[in-house]
């Protein structure tokens, strides 16, 4: 149990060293003590299940032990963000004022190709146009345009717009979902009502939905 | 907050369990060694087998919760194979199986030690 203690120690400091010095394109979405985490619990989780020569113990310790890394060190990050820059590396400025910066480009080993990629998914063809390009800790590129280039929104038209917010699963399968209504803040009743001035009941609906503005769209089931 | 108490209660639980069952396991260890190199096995050799069988199949189930099978499986092999050499009195074959016996038992009792060698 002591050298099973102790071997989850060493890697978990071994794989938490290489991942940061690797760098963020490799992190993915998840932060590196994240990944680490959940790499080694996927292959611990499964050895004592597949080989009945591990004893179960075995595979609960080294759950232990990174379950308390995982919890204390988000714990401590929350509380001491200075600690942060020992565990993820620091977002770095590729594009700045539509300048690629040649220096961070290599030092993130972001290849040019990768960087004009990027940019496509964001809708951008044209570098010059690009205020900030920010490799973030997550390893994903964050693209802001210069003002001059970004979309004219309804606010610099000064036009008014409807905000509907969001729908809402009142019905599904012709079950009521609490839930949602909780959120619209609706009764039953106001449901009920609903349903009887459209001459509809519950078991002919598949799908009801209910936006913030109490706008409502009905989906009926279909007839075999 | 809540999971942070929680996960160092079950740390601290785990370290206290880890803590214990290496104390047990090695202080069985060591009786195993002393069974098998103490010289009043050579009085009487069959007493001493059955005092060896009777407290490995006591400790068995305590001992396999923190050591592999792999030694568990060759600690009760090397107990039946050596009482068998004690009943047909292969003196040769005894004291060789109670070096083995020795050696396994000090294995189980390195791997609940903190060793350079156990880590890497």
């Amino acid at each position: 149990m002591l050298t099973i203690l102790f071997r989850t120690i060493v890697i978990y400091i071994i794989l938490l060293v290489v991942m940061r010095l690797m760098g963020k394109r490799q992190i993915g979405e998840l932060e590196i003590s994240d990944l680490v985490t959940t790499f080694l619990l996927s292959e611990i989780a499964s050895l004592p299940i597949t080989d009945t020569n591990i004893p179960v113990a075995f595979a609960i310790i080294p759950m232990i032990v990174l379950l308390t890394f995982e919890v204390s060190s988000s714990w401590f990050l929350s509380r001491f963000p200075i600690l942060k820059k020992f565990l993820s590396p620091l977002p770095a400025t590729l594009i700045f004022d539509g300048k690629i910066n040649r220096r961070e480009m290599l030092h993130s080993r972001i290849s040019l190709d990768e960087l004009i990629g990027e940019l496509r998914q964001n809708g951008i063809s044209d570098i010059s146009e690009v205020k900030y390009a920010i490799l973030e800790q997550n390893g994903k590129i964050t693209v802001i345009q210069k003002a001059e280039c970004k979309p004219i929104s309804a606010e610099q038209l000064n036009i008014e717009v409807c905000d509907n917010g969001i729908d809402h699963i009142v019905i599904s399968d012709g079950c009521v979902n609490k839930h949602g209504l909780e959120i619209l803040g609706m009764t039953y009743e106001e449901l009920e009502n609903i349903l009887n001035s459209q001459k509809l009941k519950k078991s002919d609906i598949y799908l009801m939905l209910i936006d913030d503005s109490k706008k409502v769209k009905i989906f009926k089931k279909e007839k075999n | 907050m809540r999971s942070f108490i929680i996960t160092a209660f079950l740390f601290l639980l785990m370290l206290c369990i880890i803590f214990f069952n290496m104390q047990y396991v090695r202080k069985s260890a060591d009786y195993i060694i002393d069974c098998v190199s103490d010289s009043s096995f050579e009085k009487d050799a069959k007493e001493a087998v059955k005092d060896l069988e009777n407290f490995w199949n006591d400790n068995i189930s305590k001992i396999s919760l923190s050591v592999g099978y792999k030694e568990i499986d060759r600690m009760s092999e090397l107990i039946i194979d050596l009482k068998a050499y004690v009943a047909v009195g292969n003196l040769c074959e005894i004291n060789r199986t109670r070096d083995l016996i020795a050696e396994t038992a000090s294995d189980i009792s390195r791997l609940e030690k903190f060793h350079l060698e156990n880590m890497f």
